[in-house]
């Protein structure tokens, strides 16, 4: 007999529907896999196998195929386990088939009849609900991620028994009440805060421009200038995550195989720290099936590369287009995928070898060839993508202790002010954030006064600027404004945005 | 285009042909008359640091504006901070390169040199082609101080060449000035040590022009060019010369966002510059 079973497999990042064809005939007892199965889904006999004998079922006695429909498409994942066992189980008659093309299956089978969680669902539930399949059965493990797909019923199952008493109407699996996001879920762990760091005014009033207007930020410093501690509070200070935003970064995290009980989905934005010893693939993406990269883990949040300078210039080089067109795009053999690439870029680097060219209390030993080699490191492609240059320097103990002091809360609240702004200026031209503005659009919506057209004429030649500099001071100074509430850009705001030049 | 001055011709500078040891001829590229124009020496450390860029550069600017031809051996550094000064000013400077005046050095100063050829003058001893060698520095050296009246060391640590030049200044009878630095400060060191030896300590630069008889033109007031942030932002980083962002907020009260603008106009105006995330300054008043 011939039954049809719905999953999905991963494309990429995205999810595509599968049927899964299993015809049990007469014969000598054999089972084939055609359709560009993987290794995975081939060996999945043997714990298709096990699961069905610890389950209290038969395994079939005949020739069993399988087939995987679009048959032209590779196939990966022990997610096929389960489909696979359905079919032969209701190929066999061992359950009951009519309702079987309303449900979709998704799971690996342990050789007991478990069920193990398994990557990617988030993905692949969305493609059922688009399909119009409204009811899903994943690993229990898997419920609370599958749950943020509105509009279908999803069953978290236990084992492969399980499932064949539900269907066989023995006993249902309970429908697990659809969890909207748990807001406690994601406060819980920030406790950082940039109150924690003290006497860097200067830097957070550059940290919050940066969160602001999407700038890329360049940090330079020696050590112990706090680096780290202000590149990390970054995802403190911006907006929360819309709904959408949610789904894409689970998406991106359940591909990439990294949601686990714990963390079912991503409800903060993501903060990455890649070491500067990392490949190509690992940074953009890559692998024979391509995996994300880094770039793409921080997509919706920050991308913090620390001692910038030592990390491979042709790899840094990687980064332009993805900073432009805010996506990668992996060719592999025969196919292209376009993953997102939509961070902030937030690095920080030593401004010479030993670290100390130009603090106060250490002598650099470096020699004015190392400095500039070491600078150089840097490539200019990339400099002209960073909107804000910060020089650090150490604090003083009188400042860890006295001074104002702002907390994450109100950063945050100017954040979301600004960028409220430049989401109404910017409705319908395909930006969102004032750093993603080309040439004509920084022409159009950055409405300089005359005052600081005069200030901005003046500064091209007294502080060497060229157009590229010239670029980012208008981009920077219109966020600036934004901060400030104002529609068109004074003349203190492209003073400040002159400062963070390079 | 490079010409050939003999130690015999007329154009040779009158004060280098006395020197003990006198080079049997210079390279000159650009206006030869500055050779018999006054000529003060300004040189030091090629590791500076701010204070001496901010040192080097005013006092070229200041003497330049005064008519008087600054020279210096275009090396990293003060030196360069020199000619910028005078050049700043549009006024005049001579160049006294360690090598033939075809080749450069350093590479990175072919622009300043490219100027100086235009506005000012590069002189050498050594013929086209011949590259610069550990011997033909200190051997510039005499020639730097063999043209000028004065010579002023603007930083020098402990064995810098600088010294050299010095002793050879000492030795030819010329004026010589040492800037006094930090006494914590490695790049003042040597100079510091000129000054216990018994060399003049450089503290008002007007001094050079009056010692040389030129009397010093008006400087202009720049407190009457700010406004009342600016001319608190600037007193400020004058307290101590060299500030920190943050501690300009603490100082003046003002939010770091007022406080970034305020050094940009100050930087455009030329009063102050900002380097590493700390704020000097850049233009000497007293």
């Amino acid at each position: 007999m011939l039954s049809k079973i719905n999953t999905a497999v991963i494309y990429g990042i995205e999810a595509v529907p599968v049927i899964i064809e299993t015809d049990i005939t007469k014969g000598m007892p054999a089972m084939n896999v055609v359709g560009l199965a993987d290794t995975t889904v081939k060996e999945a006999r043997e714990r298709i196998r096990g699961a069905m004998i610890n389950s209290d079922c038969d395994y079939p006695m005949g020739r069993i195929t399988v087939n995987m429909a679009p048959a032209g498409m590779r196939k990966r994942g022990s997610h096929l386990d389960l489909p696979m066992a359905m079919g032969m189980a209701a190929s066999s008659r061992q359950v009951m088939g009519e309702e079987l093309e309303r449900y979709a299956f998704f799971g690996e089978l342990s050789l007991d009849g478990t069920l193990n969680r398994v990557s990617g669902i988030l993905p692949m539930v969305r493609s059922m609900e688009k399909a119009g399949i409204k009811n899903v059965i994943v690993p229990y493990d898997n419920v609370k991620e599958a749950a943020l797909v509105h509009g279908v019923r999803v069953y978290g199952a236990h084992d492969l028994a399980e499932i064949l008493d539900h269907f066989n109407l023995e006993s249902n699996i309970k429908v697990e009440d659809v969890e909207i996001i748990d807001s406690d879920r994601c406060d819980a762990g920030i406790e950082q805060d940039y109150s924690d760091v003290k006497g860097q005014e200067y830097a957070k009033r550059a940290l919050t421009i940066a969160a602001a207007g999407g700038h890329g930020i360049l940090m330079t410093g020696s050590p112990s200038t706090g680096k780290t501690m202000l590149a990390e509070r970054m995802p403190t200070i911006m907006p929360p995550m819309t709904y959408d935003e949610i789904i894409n970064s689970t998406i991106i995290y359940s591909v990439a195989g990294l949601l686990s009980e714990e963390t079912p989905y991503i409800c903060k934005r993501p903060f990455r720290r890649p070491h500067h010893k990392t490949t190509a693939a690992g940074l953009i993406g890559g692998g024979t099936y391509p995996r994300p990269g880094e770039i793409t883990l921080a997509s919706g949040g920050v991308l913090f590369l620390d001692e910038f300078a030592e990390f491979d210039r042709n790899l840094i080089d990687t980064l332009r287009q993805p900073l432009e067109t805010r996506n990668i795009s992996i060719t592999r053999a025969a196919d292209t995928f376009i993953y997102p690439a939509d961070f902030l870029l937030v690095a920080a680097s030593n401004p010479c070898k030993c670290g100390y060219y130009g603090d106060p209390d250490h002598e650099c030993r470096c020699s004015r060839h190392e400095i500039d080699a070491y600078r150089s490191r840097i490539s200019g492609p990339i400099m002209d993508r960073i909107d804000i240059h910060l020089k650090l320097v150490p604090v003083k103990y009188q400042e860890l202790t006295g001074g104002t002091n702002m907390s994450s809360g109100e950063m945050r609240q100017a954040v979301i002010n600004a960028r409220a702004m430049q989401a109404k200026r910017l409705k319908h031209t395909g930006f969102m954030l004032n750093s993603q503005m080309n040439v004509s659009a920084t022409g159009k919506y950055v409405v300089l006064d005359g005052e600081s057209k005069r200030l901005l004429e003046q500064a091209y030649d007294t502080l060497n600027l060229n157009p590229r500099t010239l670029l980012k001071v208008k981009k920077v100074a219109r966020t600036i404004a934004d901060l400030d509430g104002s529609d068109t850009v004074g003349v203190q705001h492209v003073a400040e945005a002159l400062q963070y030049r390079e | 285009m490079i010409y050939k001055l003999n130690k015999d011709d007329p154009g040779f500078p009158e004060m280098l042909r006395e020197i003990n040891m006198p080079p049997s001829q210079i390279y000159c590229n650009g206006n030869v008359e500055l050779l018999k124009s006054p000529c003060v020496a300004i040189v030091g450390s090629r590791r500076c640091t701010q204070y001496g860029v901010t040192v080097a550069k005013s006092i070229g600017k200041r003497l330049a504006e005064n008519g008087v031809t600054i020279v210096s051996g275009m090396a990293r550094g003060i030196d360069t901070a020199a000619h910028k000064g005078a050049l700043e000013a549009e006024g005049n400077t001579i160049a006294v390169f360690g090598c033939g005046l075809d080749l450069c050095y350093p590479s990175e100063n072919r622009g300043l040199k490219r100027e100086i050829e235009k506005n000012g003058l590069i002189i050498s001893e050594y013929s086209v082609g011949m590259e610069a060698k550990p011997f033909t520095f200190p051997e510039r050296n005499r020639i730097i101080s063999g043209i000028s009246e004065s010579v002023i060391i603007v930083e020098a640590a402990n064995r810098s060449g600088s010294l050299i030049t010095a002793e050879l200044a000492a030795d030819q009878g010329r004026n010589v000035y040492a800037v006094p630095g930090n006494i914590t400060s490695e790049a003042s060191f040597g100079s510091n040590k000129l000054i216990r030896e018994g060399v003049k300590p450089l503290i008002l630069i007007d001094d050079v022009l009056t010692d040389m008889g030129i009397t010093p033109g008006c400087e202009e007031n720049i407190m009457l060019r700010l406004g009342e942030d600016e001319r608190s932002v600037y007193s400020v980083v004058k307290k101590s010369s060299e500030v920190t962002f943050e501690e300009i907020c603490a100082a003046t009260s003002l939010s770091p966002a007022a406080v970034s603008g305020i050094v940009t106009v100050l930087e455009m105006k030329g009063i102050v510059v900002s380097s590493m995330g700390k704020v000097f300054i850049d233009k000497i008043v007293y």
